[in-house]
């Protein structure tokens, strides 16, 4: 089976800097999983992000779409953006259109649809994210999240096969956050494949299949969150205490005793990411005498867990 | 603008084609300037008014507020026409007033064309407001494609619509940001604050344009800001009332 998306020692410098953004990142998507994308500020997200629509052309290395490599002229660039599809940070750069209506049209009108599919399109988008009576509303009257649920109706309108979201989060409400969030779940749950940029170890914990951990422009690893979060490792690059409130999900005892317990120790292998069987999140038992935040009451985290795992 | 903005949306004769809407607001128009008598000019506005007001249901204020507006500038503008001064008036002026040694004059015949002048500008005036207020920028847009207008230009009035209130919204931003440190506390620090301000208005439009230029292209844009086209309907009392107004400013021409 070939990935949908593929990104070989993907290289490049923005013009006039001295650092390259990306310094030979891999990544493949494959279809019906959720990704969550962990990384410091300026670690490359964003750049990576515009190298898998084609916005911008690799220094070196190469993308490869359904297995074929990506060239960069016209047909073939409408072709990527046909299947992948990006949510940008900050919906005020992404609407451009006075009304809502308008602005969501625009994607699936440039891919070449009649009027009639593309205004089914923007219909069946817009009662997915429950825009459906913002429709005719100007775009500059929209609240933060009516924005963000718009740009998001915006891409999913033109039912991109991967869809990339840009730490869309961080702005919005719990109740906002959570209704993206399963609006991303069901898009993956129909086959395709949902990458999100995101700072919550949270979120990456839970709600995640797979979790890509950037650093200096650099993918480190790709691996379930199980495997992510019991790596040390991995921890050290997450955040400062992040192995306080986000301790290893076995004890390190345990992991060396495990039969495949050199995965939690050596995670940075490969950029495949490991299919995943069995629930997506184990029942999350926090040893307190590890979490001096905790007072206690260790499983807020599986709490969480239960209520954004669906 | 915003008062503008926030009736737009929300009147009753926003459904109907704007076609229809920009037909009647250019007879009336037509006749204001080519019948050009102040009474065909007043009664176009007082018409003007019952469309939006009673036909579009616009509360009854906010057309007389937005004329009222234009109307002040209008009487600026006129009032040049209407009015001479110098040191010495000529013969045959009607009314002389003198200030130290000046002299201020009018005559019938230059209040006369001033009052043409204004009505006539006023008529026009009351007329595209009404189609201003009652038409959201989108169809206008729509109006102008079937019109066959080049596309790049109406990119350009639609993106620069869009474009004012996130230029608005950020000019807001950065002047609370200032104001917040003390960047307005004396004059001399609001002319250094609004100069920064300014340019860095600049310079956040243009890193904006880059911005949009990408998102832009990341769903495939071909060089065309593709939208689909509005469905409308059609409204006959808006073609009986545009008769009666017609009528009406034909009458007045004949009267008065
Ligand atoms: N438009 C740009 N021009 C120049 N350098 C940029 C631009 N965008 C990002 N960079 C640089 O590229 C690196 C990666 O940035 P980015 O991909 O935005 O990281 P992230 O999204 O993970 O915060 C950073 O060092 C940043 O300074
Ligand atoms: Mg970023």
């Amino acid at each position: 089976m070939t990935p949908i998306l593929q990104l070989e020692e993907v290289r490049y410098t923005y013009p006039g800097n001295a650092e390259p953004a990306l310094r030979g990142a891999n990544l493949s998507l494959w279809g019906g999983k959720k990704i969550a994308v962990l990384g410091r500020n300026g670690s490359g997200k964003s750049t990576l992000f515009l190298h898998c629509n084609g916005i911008l052309r690799p220094d070196g290395g190469q993308l490869y779409l359904a297995g074929k490599p990506v060239k960069y002229d016209r047909g073939s660039l409408l072709g990527l953006r046909r299947h992948v599809g990006i949510v940008f940070q900050n919906p005020d750069d992404q609407l451009f259109s006075a009304s809502v209506v308008q602005d969501m049209s625009f994607g699936p009108l440039n891919l070449g649809l009649s009027q009639v599919e593309a205004s089914r399109r923007v219909e069946e988008a817009a009662e997915q994210c429950e825009i459906v009576d913002l429709l005719d509303r100007p775009t500059h009257a929209l609240s933060g999240g009516q924005k963000a649920r718009v740009a998001l109706a915006g891409v999913l309108a033109m039912e991109p096969s991967v869809i990339l979201v840009d730490e869309v989060m961080a702005s919005l409400d719990p109740w906002m956050r959570d209704q993206i969030l399963s609006i991303l779940h069901d898009f993956a749950a129909r086959g395709r494949t949902v990458v999100l940029a995101t700072h919550d170890l949270a979120l990456a914990r839970t709600w995640a299949d797979l979790v890509a951990v950037m650093e200096g422009g650099r993918v480190l690893a790709v691996d379930t969150p199980d495997v992510i979060f019991s790596s040390e490792a991995m921890l050290a690059h997450l955040g400062p205490r992040s192995a306080w409130f986000y301790p290893p999900l076995r004890s390190a005892s345990e992991a060396a005793l495990a039969p495949q317990g050199d995965r939690a120790t050596k995670p940075v292998a490969p950029a495949v990411p490991a299919p995943v069987d069995g629930p997506l999140c184990e029942p999350l038992t926090v040893p307190t005498e590890r979490n001096p935040h905790s007072n206690g009451s260790g499983n807020v985290h599986a709490d969480l867990g239960k209520m954004t795992q669906r | 603008m915003h008062v503008i903005d926030r009736h737009v949306y929300a009147n009753r004769g926003r459904g109907v084609d704007p076609a229809h809407k920009a037909a009647l607001v250019l007879l009336v128009l037509a006749l204001c300037l080519l019948l050009d008598r102040p009474m065909v000019g007043l009664l176009a506005c007082a018409w003007m008014w019952v469309l939006s007001s009673l036909w579009a249901g616009l509360p009854t204020g906010v057309f007389g507020r937005v004329l009222l507006a234009q109307g002040s500038f209008l009487v600026l503008a006129v009032a040049g026409v209407a009015l001479s001064a110098g040191t010495a008036f000529p013969a045959g002026v009607s009314w002389v007033v003198h200030v130290g040694p000046l002299a201020v004059w009018a005559s019938f015949g230059s209040v006369d064309t001033a009052l043409h002048l204004a009505t006539r500008a006023l008529g026009g005036t009351a007329a595209l407001d009404f189609l201003v207020l009652t038409t959201p920028l989108v169809d206008i847009v729509e109006l102008l494609r079937r019109l066959r207008i080049p596309s790049v230009l109406i990119d350009i009035v639609a993106l620069t619509y869009r474009f004012i209130f996130i230029l608005l919204e950020s000019l807001d931003r950065m002047h609370n940001a200032q104001d917040s440190r003390l960047g307005y506390s004396s004059f001399g620090n609001a002319v250094k604050s609004a100069g920064l301000l300014g340019s860095r208005l600049f310079v956040d439009s243009y890193q904006r344009s880059k911005r949009l230029q990408i998102a832009l292209d990341s769903r495939g844009y071909s060089g065309d800001l593709q939208g689909l086209t509005p469905s409308y309907r059609t409204d006959r009392s808006l073609w009986w009332l545009g008769a009666a107004a017609t009528a009406t400013l034909l009458i007045g021409r004949v009267l008065i």
